[in-house]
């Protein structure tokens, strides 16, 4: 099913910032991203068994769960990589998604890489904000390089970079930090702690630093729990 | 940024891709007279009767060997080639391309940016041979001839390209294009026409042999082919990248 999906853009609201998000007035949290009941299954495995979710604006939610719990599924699900059987997806705003494994250009450079999706998302100013992202992911040393003779680390950099060039209202990560050094890692951390009003929804087989988020689900037989 | 320069930039960046494989460009350009020669160079000068299209109609010729089968084992060479290096590019890049539409670009940009690539390429793959067919075969058109070449090349592109947004896996589209061009060079008579090189390799012969070659019904005809085959293959490859849109 390809269907049952929404997008509506931010309009009309007073908003303030309380509680580590977007409230509209009246005290409600504005969702950015709603996911009502849904279901997949992969021939006779059903993997995703009504799946409930809301991530407010300013907040950043963390999906854990074994391997095989249908993670990856359900983001893939919810960002149109995958279709699924029931339910609905309603995503208000612009979305990036970084993919668990990097999908990357290995004969383009960090910087060519960065020029076509900043094409894809249509917009002029891609390599400056680019450029500005490496530095803060620190790793704009290697903007000259081919991706297929990047770390491991590097190449996951490049593959967070390219979801956030186009400043996304909602950033979806399938495990984003994996192959990062410790540095890097708190580099990740202080970078979306830059993102105010931004909303972050990060999956990850173990959450280790808690504080970070704002509220902590765990996928489970196919549906979240929280934590 | 309006889609005239996503198009261009995606030209850009799969130019730029193909020029950091410069091994397999060089592969794809020698290849072709690699095949031809290793047969015009080894074949013996007896007599061999072809049937050679003209605007009268077929006549039946006698012509060396060494002009006639070392010529059609380069034109298969031409559309392996171009077959193979089509359906890389295109099934190679499938998951990548997948992500550049989940961020916004559409299935057609890239696609036609690919196949503007590709033409050059094919492009290039026809002048090499034709550069050493002239001079060594002396054929009676040799503005024929290239164009025959140019054909082949860019129906072979196409089906690589159609066999890309087909099949996921590697070995099988490879063994499919082998198939395909194999048996289609290999088969004569009414089985020949079934494949879609047939009349690209019929104005091959004409433009080789006839004083007045039988050139448009051959154009026409694969011309035809390759916008069906154009058509087809941007809907499949729709299919194999989709994403949803909110």
């Amino acid at each position: 099913m390809w269907m049952k999906h929404h997008r509506s853009c931010y309009g009309g609201y007073l908003q303030k910032f309380e509680r580590g998000c977007w409230m509209k007035e009246g005290g409600e949290s504005e969702a950015v991203l709603e996911v009502k009941d849904v279901h997949k299954r992969f021939g006779r495995h059903h993997v995703l068994k009504g799946v409930d979710l809301k991530v407010n604006r300013g907040e950043i939610v963390g999906i854990t769960g074994e391997n095989g719990s249908g993670k990856s599924t359900l983001l893939k699900v919810i960002v149109g990589l995958l279709p699924f059987d029931r339910g609905e997806v309603i995503l208000h705003g612009t979305f990036g998604y970084c993919p668990q494994n990097p999908v990357l250009f290995d004969d383009l450079t960090m910087e060519e890489n960065i020029e076509y999706f900043s094409a894809a998302y249509g917009i002029e100013d891609g390599i400056s904000r680019g450029n500005e992202l490496m530095k803060l992911l620190r790793c704009e040393q290697f903007r000259g390089k081919p991706a297929r003779y990047l770390s491991g680390g590097t190449r996951q950099k490049l593959n967070l970079i390219i979801s956030l060039l186009h400043d996304p209202d909602i950033l979806i990560l399938d495990e984003p930090y994996q192959g990062f050094d410790y540095e890097s890692y708190l580099s990740f951390w202080d970078l979306i702690g830059r993102m105010e009003g931004k909303s972050v929804l990060v999956v990850s087989p173990m959450v280790y630093e808690r504080h970070y988020f704002t509220k902590i689900y765990r996928l489970e037989d196919g549906r979240l729990k929280y934590e | 940024m309006n889609k005239i320069q996503k198009i261009f930039i995606s030209l850009k960046m799969q130019a730029l891709e193909q020029r950091r494989r410069i091994a397999t460009l060089l592969i794809v350009f020698i290849l072709p007279v690699a095949f031809w020669a290793s047969l015009y160079y080894t074949a013996g000068d007896e007599l061999t009767q072809i049937t050679v299209p003209t605007v009268d109609g077929d006549v039946k010729m006698f012509v060396p060997v060494k002009k006639s089968y070392p010529l059609d084992l380069g034109l298969m060479a031409v559309a392996w080639t171009m077959a193979v290096v089509s359906f890389f590019s295109e099934s190679g890049s499938a998951e990548k391309d997948r992500r550049l539409v989940l961020c916004g670009y559409g299935s057609w940009q890239i696609l036609l940016a690919r196949l503007i690539l590709l033409t050059a390429v094919s492009l290039l793959t026809s002048v090499i041979p034709l550069s050493l067919f002239v001079p060594v075969l002396s054929p009676k058109h040799p503005l024929m001839l290239w164009l025959s070449l140019f054909i082949t090349g860019l129906i072979a592109m196409e089906i690589g390209l159609l066999i890309g947004a087909l099949i996921p896996r590697s070995t099988e589209g490879v063994l499919i294009i082998i198939a395909i061009f194999g048996i289609g060079m290999s088969v004569q008579g009414k089985a020949a026409e079934l494949f879609p090189t047939y009349p690209a390799r019929q104005l091959f012969r004409s433009a080789m042999f006839a004083d007045d070659p039988l050139v448009l019904p051959f154009v026409e005809q694969e011309l035809l082919i390759l916008i069906a085959l154009i058509i087809v293959t941007l809907i499949f490859w729709y299919f194999r990248i989709r994403v949803r849109r909110f």
